[in-house]
């Protein structure tokens, strides 16, 4: 009874090929999904053999050769949007948190008393404008020996 | 020294770092507008005489030490028209002393629109954020003056959790934007006013996630983000 009712349960579950595309260049083997009536997806890499692979004749049968070439053409445009996309994503990153790391240290220039108090404007105005970390220590620095001297001479 | 009609506003509360953009701010828009008068909202304690220097107006009686301190100086700027400028701003370009040129007749509040790319929240199935309240020019009408205020007395039960909402429609993660409290104040309230978009916004408020082409001219105003880890 109980063999007979597993039976009857692996006999009612079907499964269909879905999204192939060629794993190869010399389209030798076929990248798959199998998509089971019971919900479960598995991946799966289909060559063919010499006694002839029933998952190859059917993929080959229901969706043709032409058809698995357009889909391997789609899935690398993907793929190499997706990588580009990343890529992109990464580099606008890395250039914000530069740019980030770039205000920090302006700020903690303009908190120091010399260059919070300068009435030399330009001086602070180039600071602001500063591209790199190094430059603000740069101008900075001048900034500030400016300003020490001015008091010294004062 | 008396109040001229037109001026600028900032804010500077809870943590001295915001007091330090906004001179760093502040003292941009001098290099820029000499001219303009600029009102800072802050803290007894934190002002000293070199603040002066920046600041032609610095108000410290009863400001709540208050993340949206900016909220509760809304309603009690000394000018006539104000524009507001968030403490992690910078003034890029001499035409901000052209920015009230851009306000336009019957429309109480000038704002920039949200770029759903750039924002950390913009859509949600109640609606979507779509003003930027980091930079805008207000007038101060009755009508507007009674939305500030609103702004802060809601910002205020919206922080303390006294205000709750439907979070099927409105995400729980709202909470910590007044530009949540804006929305709902514009959308689903009596309170709401006239608002319309400055004319190429981007240049008056370029948030530094944006893309460059957001804009073809000059940025203006370029907004960055204030170092979470910044004393």
């Amino acid at each position: 009874m109980v063999e007979d009712s597993l039976m009857e349960n692996e006999e009612q579950i079907t499964r269909e090929i879905k999204h192939p595309f060629w794993a190869t260049d010399e389209k030798t083997q076929i990248i798959c999904q199998f998509h089971y009536s019971d919900g479960r997806v598995m991946e799966a890499a289909v060559s063919d053999t010499e006694e002839g692979n029933p998952d190859w004749k059917e993929i080959i049968d229901t969706f043709g050769t032409e058809a698995i070439d357009a889909s391997t053409e789609k899935f690398a445009t993907e793929r190499e949007n997706a990588r580009k996309l990343k890529e992109q994503q990464q580099k606008e990153s890395e250039d914000r948190a530069k740019a980030d790391a770039l205000f920090t240290v302006k700020l903690e220039a303009f908190e120091i008393p010399e260059i919070k108090n300068s009435t030399d404007r330009v001086s602070k105005s180039r600071i602001r404008k500063a591209k790199s970390i190094m430059e603000v220590q740069v101008l900075t620095t001048a900034l500030y020996m400016k300003e020490i001297q001015d008091g010294d001479t004062e | 020294m008396e109040i001229p009609s037109k001026g600028f506003l900032y804010a500077a509360s809870v943590e001295k770092k915001f007091l330090t953009g906004a001179i760093y701010s502040a003292t941009s828009l001098k290099d820029y507008y000499p001219k303009a008068h600029v009102t800072l909202f802050t803290h007894k304690e934190w002002v000293t005489d070199d603040l002066y220097n920046t600041f032609d107006h610095i108000v410290t009686e009863d400001v709540p030490n208050n993340a949206r301190a900016k909220l509760w100086a809304l309603s009690r700027t000394p000018y006539k028209h104000t524009v507001y400028l968030d403490s992690d701003t910078e003034i890029m370009h001499e035409d901000i002393s052209t920015i009230f040129d851009y306000h336009t007749k019957g429309i109480d509040l000038m704002i920039t629109k949200i770029r759903p790319y750039s924002g950390k929240i913009s859509e949600f199935p109640g609606g979507n954020l779509t003003d930027h309240c980091g930079m805008f020019m207000y007038r101060s009408n009755k009508k507007t003056i009674e939305f500030m205020q609103q702004w802060y007395q809601l910002w205020f039960k919206q922080s303390t959790r006294e205000w709750n909402w439907d979070t099927e429609l409105y995400p729980e993660e709202l909470r910590s934007w007044d530009q949540w409290t804006y929305w709902w104040l514009q959308n689903q309230t009596k309170y709401s006013i006239k608002r319309a978009y400055l004319q190429d916004d981007a240049r008056w408020n370029f948030i530094n996630t944006y893309k460059e082409d957001e804009t073809d001219k000059p940025i203006v105003v370029y907004h960055h983000t204030l170092p979470k880890d910044m004393i």
